[in-house]
């Protein structure tokens, strides 16, 4: 059914459709909305069977999630940010045992400097944790990953993290397509555990593995989401038979045919992109754009093959390693390893900052003429003045304060000091 | 496309707004893509949102920064906040006042204007006196439809009432029909 | 079964040889319907308190369950010392995840039995915090003061 729906409540039904049996969570925006309208789901009864547990942290709502998958159910949790980092160490273990839960990742900064805002610090640090991760690039694909995601993981016995940018989507209300209930009765089935906590055939989950099978262990995590990158494209082309609509898959390309420029990115910023790229194209540019989906595992071989054409790669990311560089700018580089693609690294959107038309214009016209330089690391819409100020206030004393304090007095955000 | 900006505080309705206008374009069977840009504040604090419709699917995400529409729903952030920024000769502005454009002191910038494009309308006075509260975002939108015929006033209603039950549905009904009464008194029709 | 103190005797074959006891003198390890849960062959030192704490603790609970019983065990000597590669001692479903979350996951598998209405099931969850502190303990060859802490603070988790 159409309807005009704000991103979180549609992500809610959309989860609530797969039937999850457990839903443990703890608030935090911008994830809030979703949480609360699941809730709502339960105590209405809307969604029955499930328990849904209100725990005190998301340390606790991981490891709920992780105690309810093990018993069988089909469990849920969804956090942002800093509850992602909370739940750190048992996004570990949830994967580390092999637990198909499914999670939303409504996408916002990490601190310091504490920030509400969107940009993907949060799920680009935890991008090794053993999750398989999907970026949704509108509220219509987060609502049909949902989905493939609860067939994935429990294909798999894997966990799959569903990356919502938040508030540029999560509280986005749009025309949105949610799936009738028996067309998600059809398509995803029962979950059948490969491993249940059963009295009636005791198992034990979580025995201590020493050297002599560690490594084989590890291994195995490995082996199951390389073989993620054969199931996703299968599931996104069931999903696309039931469901009638493209959704999902490793990769998307938008105009990549015989473009010499291609875009890469995750998440919403892919759909101003597209935007910027039919402009282009109208004025006769050769550039294209091309989403990565799935980001965990990382489809190497689909990249390379995507990327094959292109002169010039321009990584578009919304977060990015200190002291290193571009996150998915390292992965995008290895797949095109031998290849003479000129690679431009662009950080972009950080804590909530605006990627706008007319930036991501100026910043392709800079890469078409040649006025970027490649191989290094460039900041869309860097205010450098501030940043220099704040550099030379570190060589002209010792005690030069916090930065965002003295940012912010320059920024004239705060007041400056009487003394 | 057509961009509107609504610009309020925090328990305002503000992010409601622009969700109702984005409601009632996809009523009439438009696409229209409503966000919000919060500060981390709450009650009373700034709020912007914004509402894009058009005749094609919307893919971009950029917040609005030359908006063909104004919604004001609080006059003191004229004081406070860039409102007027982008906003172009050509495009609408509807400020939620008692006041004249006079006495806000927006005379002489209202004259750069095309005729009849800013106009002033006193929802909170018409929603207390309709809903029995202060709380003005419905009544501009049936005052924004008036000015701007962009969405139809039967759309504003219905997407009220979709919203909305009972009372609380009516009262911001008879608040919108009445903003838009007023705004077409002032002659302030689009055609 | 009738209340019966807890005795140690030392019999030099095994526990079972204090079965050749009088019934009052037998000790509960010789208990011929003695659930078991945790059983021998597992790495603890020898006289742990903990792997005794832990089995009169689940043998008590599966004996009121009708063996209708999980167990999540905190990161600690205990869930270290019976579960060595590729072994477990653990006769009932048992459950490890980390050090600081055994009551988190026992409310997480307590409501999936819940939402599958598995109400002849309980759940027992390890107390978790002090698990942290005995696993950083030097405390080991026959302590019991360091490790029961662990066991005895284990806590059933409400079924409804």
């Amino acid at each position: 059914m159409r309807d005009q729906l704000e991103g979180s409540r549609a992500i809610a039904r959309a989860v609530a459709a797969c039937r999850p049996e457990v839903i443990s969570a703890y608030p935090i925006s911008p994830q809030t909305h979703i949480v609360e309208a699941l809730s709502d789901l339960v105590r209405t009864g809307e969604l029955a069977p499930c328990e849904y547990l209100p725990v005190e942290s998301e340390f606790a709502a991981m490891s709920a999630a992780i105690g309810a998958s093990a018993a069988g159910a089909r469990a849920y949790t969804a956090t942002a940010s800093q509850g992602l980092l909370y739940m750190a160490e048992a996004l570990f273990n949830a994967s580390g045992l092999g637990l198909p839960i499914v999670m939303t990742l409504a996408n916002r900064a990490l601190g310091a400097p504490i920030n509400i805002w969107n940009d993907h610090s949060d799920s680009m640090s935890l991008r090794d944790s053993g999750w398989i991760q999907l970026y949704a690039e509108s509220n219509q694909a987060a609502i049909d990953l949902h989905l493939q995601a609860f067939k994935l993981a429990e294909e798999l016995s894997l966990p799959v993290m569903v990356c919502v940018d938040g508030y540029v989507l999560t509280h986005a209300v749009e025309p949105l397509e949610l799936p009738a209930q028996e067309q998600v009765d059809g398509f995803l089935p029962r979950y059948e555990p490969r491993q249940v906590l059963d009295p009636d055939a005791p198992v034990t989950i979580g025995a201590m593995v020493g050297p002599e099978a560690f490594t084989e262990v590890r291994y195995l995590a490995h082996a199951k989401q390389m073989h993620a990158l054969d199931l996703v494209p299968e599931i996104a082309s069931e999903f696309a038979g039931a469901f009638g609509r493209p959704s999902g898959g490793l990769l998307r390309r938008y105009r990549t045919a015989e473009a010499d420029t291609i875009v890469v990115a995750l998440g919403s910023v892919l759909g101003t992109i597209a935007d910027v790229v039919d402009e282009l194209r109208d004025e006769g540019a050769r550039i294209g754009a091309l989403g990565i989906t799935c980001f965990r595992p990382f489809p190497l071989e689909e990249i390379r093959e995507a990327l094959r054409h292109a002169e010039r790669v321009v990584l578009v990311e919304r977060a990015f390693a200190v002291g290193m560089g571009g996150i998915v700018g390292q992965n995008v580089r290895l797949a095109l390893q031998g290849q003479p693609t000129v690679v431009y690294d662009v950080v972009a959107g950080l804590g909530g900052r605006a990627v706008t038309t007319r930036s991501l214009r100026r910043l392709f016209a800079d890469v078409l003429e040649g006025r970027l330089e490649p191989n290094r690391l460039h900041f869309l819409d860097m205010d450098w003045k501030l940043v220099e100020r704040e550099l030379h206030r570190l060589q002209e004393r010792r005690r030069s304060g916090p930065h965002a304090e003295n940012i912010l007095r320059d920024v004239g955000v705060i007041a400056g000091r009487s003394h | 496309m057509f961009d509107t900006r609504i610009h309020g505080r925090g328990g305002q309705g503000v992010v409601t707004a622009a969700e109702l206008l984005s409601v009632a374009a996809f009523r009439e069977g438009r696409y229209a893509l409503a966000f919000p840009t919060f500060g981390s504040e709450r009650t009373g604090a700034p709020v912007t949102a914004f509402c894009r419709i058009g005749e094609r699917p919307i893919r971009s995400r950029e917040p609005i920064v030359e908006p063909d529409a104004l919604i004001v729903q609080d006059p003191t952030l004229l004081q406070q906040v860039d409102v007027f920024g982008g906003v172009g000769t050509d495009a609408y502005v509807l400020i939620n006042t008692g006041k004249s454009l006079d006495e806000l002191g927006l005379a002489g910038y209202a004259r750069r204007f095309e005729p009849g494009r800013i106009v002033t309308v006193p929802a909170s006075e018409l929603a207390r006196e309709h809903l029995g509260r202060p709380l003005p975002n419905a009544a501009l939108l049936g005052g924004f439809a008036a000015l701007t015929g962009v969405v139809a006033v039967e759309s504003v209603v219905e997407a009220i009432r979709r919203r909305f039950a009972g009372a609380t549905a009516e009262g911001n009904v008879a608040a919108a029909l009445a903003a838009a009464a007023a705004v077409h008194e002032r002659g302030a029709v689009h055609a | 079964m009738a209340h019966r103190p807890v005795k140690f005797f030392q019999v030099g074959s095994f526990a079972a040889g204090n079965r050749l006891l009088e019934e009052a003198e037998r000790s509960v390890q010789s208990d011929r319907e003695r659930a078991n849960a945790l059983t021998k062959g597992h790495r603890a030192c020898q006289g742990c308190g903990e792997a005794l704490g832990a089995r009169y603790v689940l043998d008590a609970a599966l004996r009121v369950t009708g063996g209708k019983l999980i167990a999540a065990n905190a990161t600690g000597c205990l869930e270290v010392f019976s579960t060595p590669y590729p072994e477990s001692s653990w006769q009932l479903p048992w459950l490890h995840s980390l050090f600081g979350n055994a009551p988190a996951v026992a409310s997480g598998i307590a409501a999936a039995l819940r939402a599958k209405g598995r109400t002849d099931v309980r759940v027992i969850g390890q107390g978790a915090t002090a698990a942290r502190s005995t696993s950083a303990s030097p405390a080991c060859r026959g302590c019991s003061s360091a490790a029961t802490t662990c066991s005895t603070s284990a806590t059933t988790t409400r079924r409804t």
